[in-house]
């Protein structure tokens, strides 16, 4: 059934109809055989029907009405001329014809007749016109379609809208009907039609035909399939509910994107990921992760399990910007980065633009993750949750009133429990635990002012065998209030604060101690929106005011030998101004332009050194401490220009490009491989340099049958005119001098991604893959020369095959291969002092460990037929890294003492990870 | 199911670490090794030094001496040779007498004529070192799984210094420790009566890759309680009795910031949390050449201290040999150190000089 559907603007014009003005050119040719062939061997009949009428002045709506109410036919007219007064005085035993030429002629109003039954009004000047045959033909059906009408049908549209161009546009929000939460990707079809379309990510869609009766088919993956017979008069809109199944189709089509959404859209380089392309995937220990479904897409990667964060095109972890609504993520990660902190269940949708970013978003080199968190239902209270070997979530959500919405969700792991219950000691005596938490209040004053506020917390804490332990936890608080100022404006303003700190714990005696870090921000930020037809606009404010809290050390223990240290608070402002717009210049080429003027000032009073070379900060250089009393000690300026062309070579296909300026001025601090727990966040100041970057993008979208293939194919470049590396060795902890363990250089990055996508069947997936190169050349490593970062893994493949066996059951495999990222391994050794072997290191990341790949499976089974609609169930199970392969994460030399050197690899997951997740829902 | 549920959580904490072949780089190119240093004890300086090769990175060490005429720059007017690979001791007062200066201007600086190359390293002088109060040993139990996958509880014999860091000039100084042990063997008994079972002193050099520094910055006060510098199982050598030597050096700050870097490379897990290595700094330079070498010189004043370990200090209370039986046939070359105890690596019929 269709949800709650919009009221159409015209019901029904039976007793009296208004046809659209008329417009078309005419041809004498045409109107003679219309009127002869079409129009006289048919109409004259309806013509001549006598009849007797008398009226006074009245309007000619109030007329046709009661002509229409003595007639075997109907009269059709104007919209335009309803309100005008005709007088028809006494007519008796007169044809309709003759009475309408009475009324209308002192209007410069005609009419012709049309078959049997249909009399049309119209201008005079355009009656001695000619209209085409295929106005008429479209007329004829519109008029049929209403004549047609059926109490199941829903009708759409009127006959004074329709379009003379004989093509009707439907279109809608497609909703799930608990939640109303939107569904993006779900198609919509004509049965016995070829045409259909699939919603946007806001769930919208438009679907195009002609004047008639259709069957609607509306299906999604997961949901209930809607068959919603439709009589289409003219354009209108048509909202529909989806209801959620777990009995499937027995052919499933799979849409993650609308219709050639990929060749028609003017940015480049986006990734969406939606909890529903990606609960069906196998997971590691079950627990299906937004930025884990990110790691398949072309362009995105890892250095391996457990670690942080992701890597886009060759960027640092850092240079991703996360964000959940406007507030910014700096730690994303549970358990160290198995999973994210982000809940699934909560998510309506994970957009990454990768690059060539819109000028709305800055801050950062490489990415932008944008997670939105979907509103609590209007409607209905709703319950969802599922248990799994890691932990269990649970969201609830509903209504307060009509006006307001609340959403609470929490997730929380239960492995400290299982921790005590294995015999191992060290693992015994350990201890594991995270949990997220969501809340968000969502109230509608009317229909253009509402207001959300929203609350998110993360926390991990970890121990090993009391020896040591982290500890970390973000919080953050946002509103937003959104206000409607016209028709195509929408103001929306944000607050947001949040807080992350990390700690370290050193658990043993003398060297017990506690190591801080963290942050706090406030970020303000006033975004106008103008939405118009062929052009779209953002223009807005941002300032966001960072305070990060020095780093420091102190004991934990009386007997800890460690030396308390305590750094100073560093503080600045990012002030940010930006506009941009999307315009439509034609159908073939569209534009997204863009410009972000960022200021960042950093903010004194502060203590600092005096160097001898300021512009390469060095231990040696140091002369001498110093404080700066300046209320801005620095000052940075950077203006960035963003552009995104698309231009359509044919219906399904289009080249797109893209070029994008950013500027980073908050950079994380960590001289390991992976961000870890203690790394912390640092500021440019007037030693560390902002980190720059020119970001182009150029590629090729082509759909192939029907948007069966989804196909897409993308260069990058990423010039860095400026960033830093480490030294080696870097003592980066609690160091008052930090800038001298940095060093300044430039880097790149480039390469394509392929991604091949087939959307339909029973067998569907994806194949991507990407080829990347990153690169730095930083002067006081490898001599200067250029280097591979970290993260450069030129071949990176995923290959992700769904097998939809019959309703209920569904079989998943994941292919993921790439090349093993640069180590830096010893090349040789000595013995110093006869006791004590040294191994000497090649140049920074001069080697590749060996090459990743691991097959994971899942299976799903969806609930039963017989099963309560009320509460429904599905299991999954899974195996990750299905034939145990040891990749290794890293290859290490142990050299204990002078005897035989063993390299071994650390292998983070060397095993097959089965997993058993129950999922259900309560409606 | 609590079982499965325990292990599968095992295996993810745990992660897999084996041994592997690789195709690690050749050490194509051998690169100098050129090092030394100067101690001074009570009575003597300690001069050593020697050129050799580095060696491939996965083969078994054999270092490679490379000929070099090897000497001692003091305060960079008088050189004074010395063999390489050995220890040359020069009294404190009879160097002085020779070479002129006190103790507390000499400056050193290491000399190597290689293939032609001189190498020469930066002057170094040397800092008294703070003679260290006390060892202690403590005992601690861990659960371990042991190569059977079974968990069993083992201990260990933590040795701990403590130690002021100042000297006595007033100086904060950073140290480094070396350690060394000898245990006393004791045969077993045999029927023949005539018979005389053997006493041996066994060198147990296991600490020999330990690196045990303390940069005076990284602690608080003037003073080092408690700070573990060897760690050992407890095991038939605690059976009789068992001397730890500790000597602790002075560091001059080149040489605590070299040896920092030497175990942070040593340390290199290869957890995802390791810090990025880089080239070990050296104090040894050639005008002559951009030629990499590597190695460093030091200098440094030392103090011994030795503790001895009773069983019952540890609660070992049997000796090794106390449960031994001889058997019915003996065969010359029998590894048993229960039959001969001069089997043992490292084992002598002489107590050193400061058993009791």
């Amino acid at each position: 059934m269709p949800g709650k559907r919009k009221v159409p603007r015209h019901r029904f014009y039976k007793h009296y109809g208004q046809i659209p003005s008329m417009r078309e050119p005419v041809k004498l040719g045409t109107i003679l055989f219309l009127f002869f062939l079409v129009g006289k061997s048919y109409g004259q009949e309806l013509g001549d029907f006598r009849l007797d009428f008398q009226t006074d002045n009245t309007t000619l709506n109030q007329f046709i009405r009661q002509v229409n109410a003595q007639i075997p036919g109907i009269v059709y007219f104007p919209a335009a001329y309803g309100n005008i007064t005709v007088n028809a005085e006494r007519q008796t035993n007169v044809t309709l014809d003759d009475l309408l030429k009475i009324v209308l002629n002192p209007h410069k109003l005609d009419v012709f007749f049309h078959r049997n039954s249909l009399a049309v009004i119209a201008p005079r000047e355009d009656m001695i016109r000619q209209y085409t045959a295929k106005y008429y033909q479209v007329l004829e059906e519109s008029i049929e379609a209403s004549q047609n009408d059926s109490d199941k049908q829903i009708v759409l549209g009127s006959i004074d809208q329709i379009d003379l161009s004989g093509e009707t546009q439907i279109t809608g929000v497609v909703r799930e009907a608990e939640t109303s939460e939107v569904v993006i990707g779900a198609t919509l079809t004509l049965e016995d039609e070829q045409t259909g379309t699939a919603t946007e990510t806001d769930g919208s869609y438009s679907l195009s035909m002609k004047s008639g009766d259709y069957i609607l088919v509306v299906q999604y993956v997961g949901y209930q399939v809607q068959r919603i017979p439709v009589k289409v008069i003219s354009s209108d809109t048509l909202d529909i509910h989806l209801e959620r199944s777990t009995v499937l189709l027995d052919e499933v089509l799979v849409q993650a994107k609308a219709r050639d959404v990929n060749v028609q859209s003017t940015q480049i380089g986006v990734s969406r990921v939606t909890t529903k392309d990606i609960e069906k995937l196998p997971s590691f220990l079950g627990e299906v992760d937004i930025i884990k479904g990110l790691l398949l897409q072309p362009g995105v990667s890892t250095i391996g399990e457990g670690s942080s964060g992701f890597n886009v095109r060759g960027g640092n972890v850092d240079q991703n910007l996360i964000m959940i609504d406007e507030g910014m993520i700096f730690n994303a990660s549970h358990a160290l980065g198995f999973f994210s902190s982000f809940n699934s269940d909560i998510v309506s949708e994970a957009v990454l633009y990768k690059g060539t970013m819109p000028a709305i978003y800055g801050g950062r080199l490489a990415s932008v993750l944008d997670v939105k968190v979907r509103d609590g239902s209007f409607e209905r209270w709703h319950v969802k949750g599922g248990l799994g070997l890691v932990s269990s979530r649970i969201n609830v959500d509903g209504p307060l009133s009509d006006r307001t919405s609340v959403l609470f969700s929490i997730r929380s792991t239960y492995s400290d429990w299982l921790l005590q219950r294995v015999k191992i000691p060290e693992v015994r005596n350990s201890s594991a635990f995270f949990y997220d938490f969501n809340f968000r209040l969502a109230h509608r004053f009317n229909e253009k002012n509402n207001l959300t506020i929203s609350a998110y917390s993360t926390e991990d804490q970890f121990t090993y065998n009391n020896e040591f332990g982290f500890d970390y936890q973000t919080m953050m608080g946002q509103i937003q209030y959104r206000k409607v100022l016209g028709t195509k404006t929408l103001s929306t303003t944000n607050a947001v604060w949040s807080r992350y700190n990390s700690q370290q714990q050193n658990l043993d005696s003398t060297d017990a101690s506690i190591y801080r870090t963290g942050l706090q921000y406030v970020k303000l930020k006033e975004n106008i929106n103008y939405l118009g037809d062929q052009f779209q606009a953002n223009l807005g404010a941002s300032a966001i005011y960072y305070q990060i809290d020095g780093n420091q050390i102190k004991p934990d223990s009386e007997l800890s030998l460690t030396l308390p240290e305590n750094l100073d608070d560093e503080k600045s402002i990012e002030w940010s101004l930006y506009a941009d717009f999307d315009l439509e210049i034609s159908p073939r080429l569209s534009l997204i332009g863009g410009l972000r003027y960022s200021i960042f000032n950093y903010l004194g009073p502060q203590n600092t050194f005096l160097y001898a070379d300021p512009a390469r900060p060095t231990v040696e250089g140091l002369l001498e401490p110093i404080t700066i009393n300046d209320g801005i000690i620095k000052t940075y300026r950077h203006l960035q220009p963003r552009l995104s062309f698309r231009y359509n070579l044919t219906a399904n296909s289009s080249v797109k490009g893209g070029y994008g300026r950013a500027a980073q001025y908050i950079n994380q601090i960590y001289n390991s491989e992976t961000p870890t727990p203690t790394s912390f966040w640092q500021l440019s100041n007037q030693y560390i340099q902002p980190q720059l970057a020119h970001n182009f993008s150029l590629g090729y979208f082509h759909n192939f049958s029907d948007n069966l293939l989804i196909t897409s194919f993308e260069f990058f470049y990423r010039d860095i005119d400026q960033m830093f590396d480490y030294r080696g060795f870097a003592d980066l902890l609690v160091n008052e001098h930090l800038e001298t363990e940095l060093l300044s250089g430039i880097g790149r990055a480039y390469g394509l991604e392929l991604s091949v996508h087939r959307q339909v069947g029973v067998v569907h997936g994806w194949l991507n893959y990407t080829y990347s190169r990153s690169e730095r050349k930083i002067d006081g490593i490898n001599d200067g020369n250029w280097y591979p970062s970290n993260f450069d893994k030129p071949h990176d493949l995923t290959l992700i095959t769904n097998f939809q066996i019959n309703k209920r059951n569904s079989f998943s495999l994941n292919f993921t291969y790439g090349t093993g990222r640069p180590i830096t391994a010893p090349v040789n050794k000595y013995l110093v002092h006869n006791r004590v072997v040294v191994l000497n290191y090649s140049e920074r990341n001069a080697f590749r460990i060996p090459d990743y790949h691991r097959l994971d499976i899942s299976y799903n089974l969806a609930q039963g037929f017989r099963k309560s609609k009320k509460f429904k169930t599905s299991w999954t199970f899974s195996i990750y890294n299905i034939y145990a392969r040891r990749n290794p994460y890293s290859v290490f030399v142990e050299q204990g003492s002078i005897g035989p050197t063993k390299v071994k690899r650390l292998a983070v997951l060397g095993s097959a990870f089965p997993s058993l997740t129950f999922n259900f829902e309560l409606l | 199911m609590r079982n499965i549920l325990g292990l599968l959580y095992l295996l993810c904490l745990l992660s897999c670490i084996d041994e592997i072949k690789i195709d690690l780089p050749e050490a194509l190119i051998q690169h100098k090794v050129i090092e030394g240093y100067v101690e001074r004890d009570r009575n003597n300086y300690l001069i050593w030094g020697q050129v050799s090769l580095t060696e491939d990175v996965t083969g078994i060490f054999s270092p490679e001496r490379v000929p070099s005429n090897m000497s001692i720059l003091y305060n960079g007017t008088q050189e004074i040779p010395f063999t390489p690979g050995l220890i040359t001791r020069f009294p404190i007062n009879l160097f002085h007498d020779t070479f002129g200066g006190t103790p507390e201007t000499a400056g050193f600086q290491l000399v190597a004529d290689v293939e032609g190359q001189r190498y020469i390293s930066t002057e170094q002088m040397i800092i008294s070192v703070p003679r260290p109060d006390s060892l202690s040993v403590q005992v601690e139990q861990r659960s371990e799984v042991n190569a059977a996958g079974n968990v069993v509880l083992n201990e260990y014999a933590i040795l701990r210094v403590h130690t002021p860091l100042i000297n006595d000039q007033n100086e904060l100084v950073s140290l480094n420790w070396v350690v060394n042990s000898v245990y006393q063997f004791v045969e077993g008994t045999r029927s023949n009566p005539d018979y005389m079972p053997k006493t041996c002193y066994v060198g147990y050099n296991n600490f020999q890759n330990d690196i045990n520094i303390a940069g005076f910055q990284d602690y608080p006060g003037s003073t080092i309680i408690s700070t573990e510098i060897a760690r050992t199982p407890v095991d038939f050598r605690f059976g009789l009795s068992l001397y730890f030597t500790v000597v602790q050096k002075s560091m001059t700050q080149d040489a605590i910031d070299y040896w920092k870097e030497v175990k942070a490379s040593n340390e290199r897990s290869g957890n995802i949390y390791d810090v990025f290595p880089g080239r070990i700094r050296t104090n040894v330079t050639s005008e002559e050449t951009d030629e990499i070498v590597h190695g460093f010189f030091q200098v440094s004043e030392v103090d011994t201290i030795r503790y001895k370990v009773k069983p019952e200090m540890v609660d070992y209370p049997y000796q090794s040999c106390f449960f031994w039986q001889e058997p019915m046939f003996i065969l010359p070359d029998d590894p048993d150190p229960c039959l001969d105890c001069l089997k043992l690596l490292g084992s002598t019929l002489t107590p050193p000089h400061y058993w009791r």
